[in-house]
């Protein structure tokens, strides 16, 4: 295996090859920093220009746009309260207090290099457990989904902020809006009122930037007779040494990258869902919980580095087995299918220099994130020095040519409109909006999963029992909640003694 | 009555009619064997209609519980960081966003997006005319240049 990774280097070690992936990454960067992009979009949008290319480079710019696209969502997440992708949703819960109280800075470099450790340690993992990991993940059928969607709507207690019952009030709004469409088993219409429009759901990209951002931008028209400052003034930034604190967060970065490797591994869980499960868990083993939602950094390592790490974990099965995982992996299949490459165990004996060569390229484009990011960092850090009254009305018009953008529609903007005053009504009543988030991600999942398993059961529930995955699941998540009313009876006692 | 209470009424009676009449009326029920599609909206609906009795019940208690004194003191705290605000803005920002999906259609994005751009750096609280005409302008230029001919996202 040594000698195919050398070989792999080898092939990839050419100027234009490296060209190739820092234009990839450049490319994936500017798309996930533009709200309404994504990085999806963004490989789509290359597959045209490699036609004429060796597959090599073609991949290795593919490669660095997916890995650049995930990245470069924090970036707005952190400066303006804007997650560039769904998959920087987490981020902006740490990084925005963060360059509000002036350490945009601070925030960002946290958030690059535990992307930049996750995503590296993960491409190891990816090339020395391909096989195997593809093997683990393809074990889980309907019962897993179930219960590993269950296990992670409890994070909903962990991001609900002072109350839980308005958290579960958020999630199940969330849960109620992602019904809205064709049901998953039998396509039976769901409160589409007769609109085509609502057929297919609501997107996640045009709830998410109405939710956070439009409701931003109201909260900041609102406050638009307090005297005009620049959104960050970095007054912390020669007191912190980005050294010091990468390092303290790195068990939280080594568990997020486990847990983004095995949900990137599991076909259709997604990012998001990975990010969510390591901020839910960081924040439970922290020794400051009440920071997190507040500017925490190991709120903001664990986001990240439960995203990033989903890249190399997204790629197993779509290289070991053929099976994409998610809409970015379902585009690279087609863009391998176009270079004359089928994925699957075949892939790995007939073409092994193309697999190890795309490995190369995966580890070469970890370390040259670090490069192309610092550059957009400059580039979008003069965002911060742009007047509110002004960087907020481009703002607002960015989301909505940004969601334009995304579908060619004017119905989701309307849409985007809807949320972002929902956003800015829940947000005016102190209910947190991460749960909200959090219920339409999952409900998807959960109600096919289940119904597929109840089909598949005939009826009988204990399917979820006999499945030891998905038991495992079931009982993490049992030990997971009696463990948040322990935590939640500790608080309000020691709330009542204090006073 | 708090807000808090105003919410858990408004998300309960929100919640009833879902059970009651938004969901037998636009959810379709085929008949089929295994779960209903109405299955998890009414799932989603009595799980927020229980949780808003509980916020009620919950805001109850602590109204009650709380002191006379305390309370007229957070209130005149209240209001006295809520004065410094101006709640009409956002309205206002709401009403010029819908304006701007309408004309986007009718009108087409160059016309349109400078337009409001600007209004919405007045309506912000921006004074100064040049930096709105120069970055109302420059914006548009912007935007069109990047998502109709470099990523080449169709704008009109």
């Amino acid at each position: 295996m040594f000698a195919d990774i050398l070989h792999g280097f080898e092939i990839i070690l050419t100027f234009a090859n490296f060209l190739s992936i820092i234009l990839g990454l450049s490319f994936g960067v500017v798309f996930g920093a533009i709200p309404g992009l994504t990085a999806t979009m963004g490989i789509a949008l290359i597959i045209p220009l490699t036609y004429t290319m060796d597959p090599i480079m073609a991949f290795a710019a593919f490669l660095g746009a997916y890995k650049g696209g995930v990245y470069g969502g924090s970036i707005p997440a952190i400066l303006i309260n804007t997650p560039g992708t769904p998959v920087a949703a987490v981020t902006v819960f740490d990084g925005y207090p963060m360059a509000q109280r002036g350490e945009a800075m601070r925030a960002m470099d946290i958030a690059l290099w535990s992307s930049v450790i996750a995503d590296f340690v993960s491409t190891f993992f990816l090339i020395f457990f391909a096989v195997g990991l593809a093997k683990i993940a393809l074990q889980f059928g309907p019962p897993e989904y179930a219960s590993i969607s269950i296990f992670a709507l409890l994070i909903v207690a962990g991001v609900s902020g002072d109350s839980i019952v308005k958290g579960i009030i958020a999630a199940a709004l969330g849960f109620l809006f992602a019904t809205i469409g064709l049901d998953p088993i039998i396509s039976a219409e769901r409160f589409t009122f007769g609109r085509p429009e609502l057929f297919s759901g609501i997107g996640l990209m045009v709830m998410l930037i109405g939710l956070f951002a439009i409701s931003e931008v109201f909260v900041q028209a609102e406050n638009r007779s307090q005297p005009i400052k620049e959104i960050t003034t970095n007054k912390n930034q020669k007191e912190y040494s980005a050294f010091k604190d990468v390092r303290s967060c790195l068990s939280i970065i080594g568990r997020g990258t486990l847990i983004g490797l095995l949900i990137g591994a599991i076909p259709g869980i997604g990012p998001t869902t990975s990010s969510f499960l390591n901020y839910s868990e960081a924040k439970r083993t922290s020794k400051n919980p009440e920071l997190f939602g507040k500017g925490s950094i190991e709120g903001l390592a664990a986001s990240e580095s439960g995203n990033n790490a989903t890249v190399s974990g997204a790629l197993i099965p779509l290289l070991a087995l053929g099976i994409p995982g998610d809409v970015t992996t379902a585009v690279l299949l087609g863009a391998l299918l176009i270079h004359g490459l089928t994925p699957g165990p075949v892939l790995f004996t007939e073409n092994a220099h193309f697999v190890y060569g795309i490995f190369a390229a995966l580890l070469i484009s970890s370390l040259l994130l670090p490069l192309v990011a610092k550059l957009a960092i400059r580039v979008f850090f003069l965002i911060t020095k742009v007047q509110n009254s002004v960087l907020f009305a481009i703002v607002a018009i960015l989301c909505m040519v940004g969601v334009f953008g995304f579908n060619s529609s004017f119905f989701d903007l309307y849409v985007m409109l809807f949320f972002g005053i929902l956003g800015y009504a829940l947000r005016k009543m102190n209910f947190p909006l991460a749960p909200l988030l959090i219920g339409f991600i999952i409900e998807p999942i959960l109600e096919s999963s289940i119904r597929q398993s109840l089909l598949l059961s005939k009826g009988d529930y204990t399917i979820f029992l006999t499945r030891p995955i998905s038991a495992t699941f079931l009982i993490l998540a049992i030990v997971s909640l009696l463990f948040v009313v322990r935590v939640n009876t500790k608080v309000m006692s020691s709330d009542s003694s204090s006073r | 009555m708090t807000k808090n209470m105003g919410a858990a009424i408004a998300l309960l009676l929100f919640s009833l009619s879902l059970i009651f009449y938004i969901t037998p009326n636009y959810v379709e029920h085929p008949g089929l064997t295994g779960i209903s599609p109405r299955y998890f909206p009414n799932f989603a609906a009595i799980v927020l209609a229980l949780s808003s009795v509980s916020l009620l019940v919950l805001e109850i208690i602590s109204v009650l519980k709380e002191k006379r004194s305390l309370r007229s003191k957070i209130n005149s705290d209240h209001l006295a960081t809520t004065a410094k605000k101006t709640p009409l803005t956002p309205l206002l920002i709401g009403g010029l966003l819908l304006l701007y999906i309408l004309l986007f259609k009718y009108l087409g994005f160059l016309i349109s997006t400078p337009l409001i751009l600007a209004a919405l750096m007045i309506s912000m609280g921006q004074r100064r005319v040049v930096l709105i005409v120069a970055s109302s302008l420059v914006s548009t230029f912007l935007l069109f240049q990047l998502f109709q001919n470099i990523l080449g996202l169709p704008l009109q």
